[in-house]
């Protein structure tokens, strides 16, 4: 450019550092800028320029109100994919959750009864304290009973027992009934268990707050104090109740087939304890009825009972009604601690009703069956047989 | 100066709507729309096309906005998107009318200057004279003509758009502002006006 030492109008225009401004400052000029053609460079520059001057309202406005429309459209669809895609994260936290909660319902209470000795070879009633102690009570039937903190333990309102208990800190104790032996129990929190025999009961030493659970292996009933905030909970090997005040027994031998629970009175809320991730059993069910569980398919059966024929061991008598020989017999041996064998395995099945009264010996009560069977009965050393 | 300032301005405004500010969105809509508008008045006159492809363009910009990269010249940015969308646009009707075979019509140019518009420009002798040295000018010359002094942009976003170096771009210029000046100094411009400028500059000086 600068060999035709004259700045042409070109020159001016294609200059990177050319805007509009250049025809209103002079600072930009240089002696060698020609007024003529400043001129040339100023008309090119206005009819180039000219078209931007176009507005163009209507156009605008038109096209703001579809743009607008547009986005609200494509806002919602955005939303609703948002909602779709949180409604999902929750089924999936969701889903985690349950399937923590189902693989974790073992709790410490559960934990601690795994790690008591499951022999059961005492022929004593012991009462395991939390340091360790174990309180022998020789009685047939005993009855035990816990003040309000725990501390003090009477048993069978003579012998006194004392444990340290520190509050907030879950301990238990374990009461273990050897066959042949019963025992009640009057825990913390008010609540009543009659222990049948051949049963263990672990329960909080202390009235915890918020928390009621026991865990039972055998047989008991429970007449659990009322209380619609905390839930009491009975763990057993095979399901969880949970009560919130009420009667009802629970039978779970580890030597039994069916673990079952009866309800007298209130009601309770029964749940596996292997919970399957797609049905979440719970069942809940209504006084004078019982349920069954079926360890193998792992399923409930409810069913409608005369509820009298199984609290009445409480009371020392056996009510059956159309109950197999087997059953009444397994029951006989627990409750004397004795071994009673069926020489012809036939008869098990073979169904009886009537009344036993427990007070009786054994050799007693099993000649009231006798009496209105063909059977004969055989006493060998502390062994009863047909 | 004003240029630096007016960048800033419109960088603010950016970066408001990246942040899902929607003011900022309908301003930089209102502030570049007659621009946006009259650029595509080259290539089409077809308003309802432009007005579409405006639409699609901002419709787009706010849907991507998070994806956004920052850009330092708003309506480089948004001269380049829109004429992409119209050329696109231009060819999807050009094809579908061949499929049609209603028209055999040569390729439509890239740069159409409409004659009604011209006309209108053409009310001074020196526009006319313009007008016509614009017309033989090749597509790339007008485009770029138009991109330097319609919108202001530099010659590296001018070569960025017509797909050619900045050499090119500022040669293209260049030559097709010589052509312009050749006409003015051979049918002469009206010294009538000259002197007035001239009056006016004496009287700023």
């Amino acid at each position: 450019m600068n060999k035709k030492q004259k700045i042409e109008a070109h020159d001016i225009l294609s200059d990177d550092e050319f805007t509009e401004e250049y025809f209103s400052d002079n600072t930009k000029k240089t002696e060698k800028s020609d007024e003529k053609e400043i001129w040339k460079a100023r008309i090119i520059f206005d009819f180039l320029n000219a078209r931007k001057r176009g507005s163009w309202p209507v156009e605008r406005e038109q096209t703001k109100k579809r743009l607008e429309k547009s986005i609200q459209k494509a806002e919602t669809g955005k939303y609703l994919l948002k909602w779709v895609a949180a409604v999902f994260l929750l089924l999936a936290i969701f889903s985690v959750l349950l399937i923590r909660n189902n693989l974790k319902t073992e709790t410490a209470i559960v934990d601690f009864a795994q790690t008591i000795d499951p022999t059961k070879s005492d022929s004593v009633t012991n009462l395991i304290l939390q340091d360790g102690r174990k309180v022998l009570i020789t009685e047939e039937e005993s009855q035990i009973v816990y003040d309000e903190k725990g501390m003090n333990i009477v048993i069978d309102s003579s012998q006194k027992v004392s444990q340290e208990v520190k509050q907030k800190k879950e301990v238990f104790n374990t009461l273990v009934v050897p066959y042949g032996k019963r025992a009640q129990i009057s825990l913390a929190g008010g609540s009543k268990v009659w222990l049948n025999s051949g049963s263990k009961l672990i329960y909080p030493a202390t009235y915890l707050k918020g928390k009621r659970e026991v865990y039972l292996e055998g047989e008991a009933i429970f007449e659990v104090a009322h209380s619609a905030q905390i839930p009491f909970i009975v763990r057993t090997k095979d399901f969880d109740i949970k009560v919130m005040g009420t009667v009802f027994n629970v039978s779970s031998y580890p030597e039994d087939n069916v673990s079952s629970t009866v309800l007298e009175k209130g009601k309770i809320e029964l749940s596996p304890n292997e919970r399957s991730f797609l049905r979440k059993e719970k069942l809940t069910i209504l006084p004078g009825h019982m349920v069954t569980f079926n360890p193998v398919r792992k399923t409930f059966q409810e069913q409608q009972v005369d509820t009298e024929y199984y609290f009445s061991w409480r009371d020392g008598y056996i009510i059956c009604k159309g109950e197999p020989l087997g059953s009444i017999l397994r029951k006989l041996e627990r409750y004397y601690n004795v071994s009673i064998k069926l020489q012809n395995a036939e008869f098990k099945s073979e169904t009886f009703s009537g009344y036993l009264d427990l007070k009786n010996t054994p050799d007693e009560v099993l000649k009231v069956i006798a009496e209105t069977t063909p059977f004969s009965l055989k006493y060998e050393n502390k062994n009863f047989n047909h | 100066m004003t240029k630096k300032r007016e960048f800033d301005k419109d960088y603010f405004l950016w970066e408001r709507f990246k942040k899902g500010d929607n003011k900022a969105f309908f301003s930089i809509y209102d502030k570049f729309f007659d621009t946006l508008f009259n650029y595509g008045l080259h290539f089409s006159r077809d308003k309802d096309l432009i007005k579409d492809c405006i639409h699609d363009l901002f419709l787009d910009l706010y849907k991507y906005r998070e994806k956004l990269s920052e850009i330092d010249n708003i309506r480089f940015y948004l001269l380049r998107s829109l004429r992409r969308l119209i050329h696109k646009e231009k060819s999807r009707k050009i094809s579908a009318l061949r499929g049609e075979q209603i028209l055999m019509q040569n390729d439509i140019p890239q740069m159409a200057f409409e004659d009604n518009l011209i006309a209108i420009e053409t009310e001074s002798e020196n526009n006319r004279v313009l007008g016509e040295v614009m017309k033989v000018l090749s597509d790339r010359q007008r485009e770029g003509l138009l991109l330097k002094y319609e919108q202001n942009l530099s010659y590296k976003e001018i070569a960025y758009i017509l797909g050619i170096s900045v050499e090119s771009a500022r040669t293209s210029v260049y030559r097709a502002l010589k052509d312009l000046r050749k006409a003015l100094k051979k049918k002469g411009f009206s010294m009538q006006v000259l002197f007035i400028f001239l009056r006016n500059r004496n009287l700023i000086l």
